[in-house]
């Protein structure tokens, strides 16, 4: 079997010579080019045609996102292992739309980057362990958007006037002047409607008002 | 009192005091002049009489004495009566049809050697004066003249009525023109308090017109330069702020980044060098010692990536508001063990421009601190939002709660920045923070930023 050929795409000299020093030292890969920034990883991954390509976010130029989403249309069968800094959810979720195979964390490139690769190669997603935690929750925590709560059917009419203005985010000062009564009956209706329908908080109030309509349409 | 009551009421009786000091005045000099005229007028008809009644006395010619005193009687409008007396006082003539009425005779003896006497005599009608005569040293006998004092009187009455009327007409108009006047002079200064109170509020806009050049005129011209001053002051001050908070961020954005990447990346590279020396490193003890190395390599980073972020995380700048505070909910919640809700509504989707965004986030950053620090609180909720044209951020806790209008807050408290810190950065993008708490019912924190369509990316 032919060793996997890499490109390193990193803007950082001394982070692109210790890659290749870890893993021209596997007997199944092979570093084949180095890339300082976003056009040239762009330019290499089309002319040498790498197996894969090891992408950082940060770069000059393209940035990582960029150059992924360019790459997966200029040559769609190479495949795409993000190393960086960036541990935040927001930044994995886009990658994994612009179609990368993995994502591994800097800190953990000594340890983990070697099996990254490999199993990429293999076909498989490769996501770094303490992230992939932060899926599944968003997994697990769909449905209870939509979980079945008491239903405001229960609510008086003044009940939902006031969840529904709790729900935009007016103080309880602006509520209690509009519907001119005092700060206090707002805040007891409010206490009531959280009671009635099971609430928790603010937030999930206002995805209850969401999911109802209640904050663009009219009441139903 | 109202310095508009006062200024009439002081016109008002100095109209008074001087209006009934000449009435009385000239009432007293009229009824004096007019009462010498009557005395000198009877004295000339007396000692007329006289001169033509001696003789008639002395022949004792009572139809010469009635012819006298009915032409002085028919001649002279306030005459009441005329008597001429024999020298043992009886009566010589007399325009009394009846006997002369009681006491009358006796009324105004004549002193002894003396030409003539007066007396005011009250009868019942009228006031009289009476003049006594004697004829020839009262051998012949004594002439007796009464005239009415009623003229005299209804003229002094008339005098001092008129004068009353024109003090009462002069006292209307004098209370017309003071309040007039004094509305005049109050209406500009009642203007400037509700100005001064409005500055004092802090609507540094307000402007008083200057409607005169007098010491009005020149307060207001100084009430207005002071306003403008002050506003002045306002906007260096608040310019100053946003310079430095904007220093201040531009900092931390740099440091942040400078962590992030070149530090970072420095010990990313030291530790794949690492663990290249540990693969090929043939001495167990130095493959000991590089292992140690490693995780001290491993551990400056982790703490670097923490410092970085908690500078500036540069998921704000790169992915947003939203991504951002996400991620910081998140190892809030994590970090305190407090349950944190963060739902993002409209926002989700759109980006505000960046110093909004940054705003926000220091704002919820502030807000959830103070929640960790003083409010024991298991739950917090962070919604943002869009109201029309407003940006609608609120963090709100289930803990302690406290009292915001900041009256329990002990002076070392009510120094302290976080909540002050959060009203200035929200005003310096025209929004502002409301916090709404009472003690032992939670707290939650406002924020309404507008927000411009155009803005949005
Ligand atoms: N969420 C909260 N729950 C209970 N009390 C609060 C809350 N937020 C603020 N407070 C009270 O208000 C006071 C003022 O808050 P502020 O943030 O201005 O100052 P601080 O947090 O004490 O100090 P710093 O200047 O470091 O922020 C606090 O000392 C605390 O007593
Ligand atoms: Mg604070």
């Amino acid at each position: 079997m032919n060793p996997t050929r890499v490109l390193i795409a990193d803007d950082h000299a001394v982070v692109r010579a210790g890659i290749r020093l870890l893993i021209d030292r596997q007997e199944d890969m092979e570093v084949i080019g180095e890339a300082g920034d976003g056009w040239q990883a762009v330019e290499q991954a089309t002319s040498l045609r790498p197996d894969l390509v090891l992408l950082d976010v940060t770069m000059p130029g393209l940035n990582g996102l960029e150059v992924a989403s360019e790459l997966r249309r200029a040559v769609p069968d190479v495949r795409l292992l993000v190393l960086t800094m960036h541990d935040d959810e927001a930044y994995l979720r886009q990658f994994l739309q612009a179609g990368v195979s993995g994502y591994i964390l800097k800190k953990a490139a000594d340890t983990e980057l070697v099996a990254a690769v490999r199993a990429v190669v293999r076909g498989e997603t490769y996501i770094y362990p303490s992230l992939t935690g932060v899926l599944v929750d968003r997994f697990l925590d769909k449905p209870e958007v939509t979980k079945e709560r008491g239903s405001h059917g229960k609510l008086t009419a003044r009940e939902t006037e006031i969840l529904q203005l709790v729900a935009q985010g007016y103080t309880s000062q602006q509520i209690g002047d509009r519907l001119s009564i005092t700060v206090n009956t707002v805040q007891t209706h409010r206490a009531h409607i959280m009671e009635k329908l099971e609430l928790k908080g603010r937030a999930e109030l206002v995805r209850y008002a969401l999911a109802r309509g209640l904050l663009t349409g009219e009441p139903s | 009192m109202s310095l508009r009551l006062q200024i009439v009421l002081a016109i008002a009786g100095l109209i008074l005091v001087l209006g009934l000091a000449g009435t009385f005045h000239a009432r007293f000099t009229l009824s004096g002049i007019s009462e010498d005229l009557l005395e000198q007028r009877g004295n000339a008809i007396a000692s007329d009489l006289e001169g033509h009644a001696s003789e008639l006395l002395l022949t004792d010619d009572i139809y010469g004495l009635y012819r006298r005193i009915n032409s002085i009687m028919n001649s002279e409008g306030d005459m009441r009566y005329v008597v001429i007396l024999g020298p043992n006082g009886e009566v010589k003539a007399s325009t009394f049809a009846g006997g002369l009425p009681v006491g009358l005779r006796e009324a105004n003896p004549v002193p002894d050697g003396q030409a003539s006497s007066t007396e005011i005599l009250e009868t019942s009608e009228g006031s009289l004066l009476d003049m006594a005569r004697p004829v020839l040293g009262g051998e012949a006998g004594v002439i007796r003249v009464g005239l009415s004092r009623e003229r005299v009187e209804s003229d002094v009455a008339s005098l001092t009525f008129r004068l009353l009327a024109i003090t009462g007409g002069i006292l209307l108009a004098g209370l017309l023109v003071s309040y007039g006047l004094a509305t005049l002079l109050t209406r500009p200064l009642s203007r400037l308090a509700d100005a001064a109170r409005a500055v004092g509020r802090g609507d540094l806009s307000r402007k008083v017109a200057i409607e005169s050049s007098d010491e009005v005129g020149e307060l207001s011209a100084a009430f207005n330069a002071m306003t403008d001053q002050l506003r002045e002051k306002e906007e260096d001050r608040r310019r100053l702020l946003a310079q430095v908070i904007s220093a201040q961020e531009d900092e931390r954005k740099r440091v942040a980044r400078e962590l992030h990447d070149e530090a970072g990346q420095a010990l990313t590279s030291l530790m794949l060098g690492l663990k290249h020396l540990h693969e090929t490193a043939v001495d167990d003890t130095v493959r000991a010692r590089v292992a140690d190395l490693r995780t001290v390599a491993s551990d400056t980073l982790e703490l670097m990536h923490d410092l970085s972020l908690d500078l500036r995380p540069s998921s704000l700048d790169d992915l947003g508001l939203v991504a951002a505070l996400e991620r910081y909910t998140k190892d809030f919640g994590r970090k305190y063990e407090i349950n944190v809700d963060f739902h993002a509504g409209a926002l989700r989707e759109r980006r505000l421009p960046i110093q909004h965004e940054v705003t926000v986030y220091r704002i919820v950053q502030e807000a959830l601190t103070n929640t960790a620090r003083h409010a024991s609180a298991k739950n917090i909720s962070v919604t943002l939002d869009r109201r029309n044209g407003t940006a609608v951020v609120v963090a709100e806790d289930d803990g302690s709660g406290f009292d915001p209008s900041g009256q329990e807050l002990s002076p070392a408290e009510a120094r302290r920045l976080g909540i002050r810190g959060m009203e200035e950065r929200a005003a310096l993008l025209g929004g502002r923070v409301t916090i709404e708490s009472r003690p032992g019912a939670g707290t939650a924190v406002f924020l309404e930023i507008p927000i411009d369509e155009d803005d949005l990316t």
